[in-house]
């Protein structure tokens, strides 16, 4: 009997908050392809985020930016090794989620006979459109970025969009958060609310003092314990928050991604800006309040319900520049303690 | 746009999730189960349950 299987490769390799918003991309294709071989490809260090997703055959890790910064002898191997991996592979279909000249450049390198990507004007960089030879068609720059993952699929067919978010880890992953809980018993008393306050950009940053002093009002009025999560490079910041509070506070243990999704699942309310942190557990249907500046919570924002998007309208408002370009980062901060404060209250007395 | 018939065969049915047949005149994908067929317009398969005609 001829084998039918059709192999379909996702490109999508970073970040934590893209990387969640291709899953309903994932589980729409697979709940249409059930017997399709379905692979992504993936930075080795986001990898933990679909390792162990049952929508997928195999998970291919690579480590394009150590390698763009470390173009030796090993990194040659290992590039060697990738080629010749999906080169065996031989897939029918690439879809380039990402949108970059480097995803268009592999994407046309695996060559596959049918390579997706975004209209030229939904890609990141417009040169990527080069590269692939089919396109999804356009839309606007205003609809979420999981509609415009999931728009590439059009190209197959018109099929009924899957918006699961798909975060499945080993039980040995839960055991970082189960350690920390019992020996932290008075954290797991009233209900927590995690709060994490680093980001990917310095513009999306809110200030500690008013991270210390919302998580105080937490606290006293509303009765949350507060556990202070935090990412690569953001532990002193966390801790400063600790240190800035009146109230006490846990700071989260050290996590990697999959353990911090364990960690996640215990909470009862997430307070952060547009932050992988906050990608993942909105994924999780955890209830968040979510303060933005640089970018569009239309766009990149939770897409289910039970979560608030607090942000202070400028003209210069979602600019998605790292910098600010004024050296004033208004947009953040006219976001006051109140306004959180308030959204944090409407959303938990909703949620209960 | 031409089809590619390869991938119709391996698309299941929205509903059932059970197999399809590709009509004779390939303008559509027949599932016996749900008694619905799938239309085919521009090469593209509209999966859409709603949007499936019913199975005499």
């Amino acid at each position: 009997m001829k084998e039918l299987k059709q192999k379909f490769l996702i490109i999508k390799l970073s970040s934590i908050g893209d990387i969640v918003h291709a899953l309903p991309f994932l589980r729409t294709l697979r709940t249409n392809y059930p017997k399709a071989y379905i692979a992504w490809m993936i930075e080795e260090r986001f990898q933990d985020l679909v390792k162990f997703n049952s929508d997928l055959d195999e998970v291919i890790p690579v480590r394009i930016k150590h390698w763009r910064k470390n173009l030796c002898l090993k990194s040659w191997n290992e590039i060697n090794l990738i080629r010749n991996l999906l080169k065996d592979r031989k897939f029918d279909w690439t879809f380039d989620l990402q949108g970059l000249i480097k995803t268009g450049f592999i994407a046309l390198m695996i060559g596959a006979p049918n390579r997706v990507g975004f209209h030229r004007k939904n890609c990141r960089e417009n040169i990527n459109a080069w590269f692939n030879n089919r396109h999804s068609k356009y839309i606007s720059t205003s609809e979420h970025v999981i509609d415009l993952c999931l728009s590439q699929l059009s190209v197959l067919g018109n099929f009924h969009p899957q918006t699961e978010f798909k975060l499945t880890i080993r039980t040995e992953d839960e055991r970082v958060t189960e350690n920390f809980i019992s020996e932290n018993r008075e954290l797991v008393a009233k209900p927590i609310v995690g709060i994490n306050a680093g980001a990917g950009f310095p513009t999306k940053i809110w200030s500690i003092e008013r991270y210390a002093q919302l998580a105080d009002r937490l606290v006293e009025e509303l009765g949350f314990s507060i556990l202070l999560t935090w990412g690569p490079g953001e532990k002193e910041m966390t801790q400063k928050i600790a240190k800035s509070m009146k109230q006490k506070s846990w700071v989260a243990p050290a996590t990697t991604i999959a353990e911090s999704i364990g960690l996640y699942k215990n909470l009862s309310l997430f307070v952060g800006s547009d932050s992988g942190p906050f990608h993942i557990c909105a994924a999780l249907g955890i209830p968040t309040v979510s303060i933005w500046g640089p970018t569009h919570p239309d766009r990149n924002g939770a897409y289910t319900n039970n979560h608030t998007a607090v942000y202070h309208k400028l003209d210069c408002s979602f600019c998605w520049k790292r910098i600010c370009p004024l050296g004033t980062m208004e947009c953040m901060d006219k976001v006051t303690v109140e306004n959180i404060f308030d959204a944090v209250k409407k959303i938990s007395s909703q949620t209960n | 746009m031409a089809f590619d018939k390869e991938l119709l065969e391996i698309l299941v049915c929205p509903q059932c999730k059970g197999e399809l047949e590709l009509t004779s005149g390939e303008d559509g994908l027949d599932c016996n189960v749900c008694k619905l067929k799938y239309l085919i317009q521009d090469g593209i398969p509209i999966m859409l349950i709603d949007q499936a005609q019913p199975l005499p």
